[in-house]
């Protein structure tokens, strides 16, 4: 019952504080999408629809006060509305359409969303909030995982965390995957978070943080797990500017898993080896290859959930030799989940996606590089291209192509690129507050130094933007 | 008990740094100008030289403060 009067409480702390400041409502949603209190509390959030809330109030505040300095149309932000569109028009020839229909309703939902990110986390209070509230939320899985891990050791297929399960984040692939994914936000966050002022206690927290997310990464003795360690450490080796020190916390870590991690879990790795012989590794790989003659003979996919119709041979079953048959197995590889799902279109859409978002980093890390006052952003976008990189790389195990992990970091990298545009791009941004938006009532109310109509951000407080720069449209 | 103090301690964290979210946002310049010698700005607002987070809310308040003494004037 606490519980539930405390989480019901943490939703309505958003909802109000959207009343105050637009980007809450959004922010709230990104926590009901991540924590999703409906799963941790089953007394009171449970019967009410706490996303559909969320989501209509970012959305609806945003459109009626909070359409201030709109950032521009980016390739990433139109590749996710085409996919999103694709996605629906498989609808139409989807081979199980009543699947389709219920996945799409949440997959649609996160697609849209994260197109919409850019226009709302426009400030570098607002950008890193959203990173803070991600992660503080993604600590919910991981957290209670990674502790109970350093107490009892971990297994494989045991919930260790609050919601039990083997969906979504309670999955052990996927939390190993997002957890790991987290690690290079959290040690972002510890050195250039504003929000948090840093101090010893604030250290020790992120730190303990990362080390819950890894050991929570061990604790799955799931094997997308060592893939994903991998990426991270080697991520975090070759884009730190500290490889020394970097070098030796993994060495050490790695010494410490190897030493102190059970008999169980280094028998579980090793079965990486042994793909031909173990069922699971060896069912993907034979639904891999279905899936490659599905899209074949069907080039615009199957719709969502196509894999139901998955049907193979794997070994003989014991005693009679007959051929053992396996119907409807998961499709374990994101690349692979898009192409049965929506066809090579839609994987094309998905890897232009994916590659944009690289890119974007790419040139956010160059175009900030030597620049005090951008130091944040060049770190930021580090973190996010680890972080894309481990979950692409543990994606190629797992089948969360449209959860909202990848979608999130591709939105969290617009809105970081957009900030930068804005600094860089002189004219607008220079330019007389006169010629900004003259005539539109927010900002004339900005410029008054009186708060806009949904009185947050910069034009909420009005007077600690200079004229012409925190309005400007670039 | 772990996961109790687990949801205390995630949810409490959400809280403090939306709160923090909302009165920072208010205080400090959305958009930072590039800096460099003699341009127009050059300490930018909102975006301390190597991380810290002392010269952010320094200069958000400077600027609030030179904000109110000039709706005051």
């Amino acid at each position: 019952m606490l519980r539930a009067l405390l989480l019901s409480g943490v939703f309505l702390f958003f909802v109000a504080g959207g009343v105050v400041a637009p980007f809450v409502l959004s922010l709230g949603y990104v926590w009901v999408s991540t924590f999703r209190p409906q799963s941790v509390d089953s007394i009171v959030l449970a019967a009410v629809p706490v996303s559909v809330i969320m989501g209509a109030g970012a959305v609806g505040s945003y459109l009626l006060l909070d359409r201030r300095a709109p950032p521009p149309i980016t390739a990433t932000t139109v590749l996710t509305l085409l996919l999103a569109a694709w996605t629906t028009l498989t609808l139409f020839w989807a081979v199980v359409p009543d699947l389709a229909w219920t996945k799409w309703d949440w997959a649609f939902k996160t697609l849209l969303f994260s197109a919409f990110m850019p226009l709302v986390f426009r400030s570098r209070v607002q950008i890193e909030a959203v990173l803070q509230v991600w992660m503080f939320s993604l600590a919910i899985y991981f957290l209670p995982f990674g502790f109970k891990t350093l107490i009892s050791g971990g297994g494989y297929g045991k919930y260790l965390g609050i919601v039990s399960g083997n969906s979504g984040l309670t999955e052990s692939s996927t939390l190993a995957a997002v957890s790991l994914m987290a690690v290079p936000i959290i040690l972002f966050l510890r050195t250039h978070g504003v929000l948090v002022a840093r101090s010893r206690l604030t250290d020790l927290l992120y730190a303990g943080l990362a080390v819950a997310a890894l050991a929570a990464a061990v604790g799955s003795y799931a094997r997308t797990g060592l893939v994903g360690m991998l990426v991270v450490g080697g991520g975090l080796l070759l884009r730190s500017r500290h490889k020394v020190l970097y070098g030796a916390l993994g060495a050490a870590a790695a010494l410490v898993i190897v030493l102190f991690s059970s008999q169980a879990w280094n028998e579980r790795i090793a079965t990486i080896d042994d793909y031909e012989q173990e069922a699971s590794a060896l069912g993907r790989l034979l639904v891999w290859r279905w899936t490659i003659d599905f899209a074949m003979q069907n080039p615009l996919g199957g719709g969502f959930s196509s894999h139901v119709i998955s049907r193979f041979e794997m070994g003989t079953v014991p005693g009679t030799g007959e051929p053992r048959v396996i119907v409807g197995k998961a499709f374990h590889n994101v690349y692979i989940e898009v192409l049965g799902e929506h066809g090579w279109i839609g994987l094309a859409l998905f890897l232009a996606l994916l590659g944009t978002a690289l890119l974007t980093q790419q040139r956010l890390i160059r175009r900030t590089r030597g620049r005090p006052e951008l130091e944040w952003c060049n770190e930021m976008a580090r973190a996010l291209q680890i972080a894309l990189l481990t979950i692409m790389a543990c994606g190629m195990f797992i089948g969360i192509a449209f959860q909202p992990m990848i979608y999130y970091l591709v939105a969290a990298t617009a809105c970081v690129a957009n900030y930068v545009r804005r600094v860089d791009v002189p004219s607008p941004v220079r330019a007389p507050a006169r010629a900004l938006g003259a005539g539109r009532p927010g900002m004339d109310r900005a410029r008054a130094g009186r708060p806009g109509p949904g009185g947050s951000g910069a034009g909420g407080s009005g007077q600690a933007v200079p004229a012409g720069r925190g309005w400007s449209r670039s | 008990m772990i996961d109790n103090l687990c949801i205390l301690m995630s949810t409490g964290l959400c809280v403090y740094v939306v709160a923090q979210a909302i009165r920072l946002d208010r205080m400090l310049p959305w958009f930072a100008p590039p800096a460099g010698p003699g341009a127009d700005g050059a300490a930018p607002p909102g975006a301390p030289p190597a991380g810290g987070r002392d010269g952010a809310r320094r200069e958000g308040w400077r600027t609030r403060g030179a904000a109110r003494r000039g709706a005051a004037s």
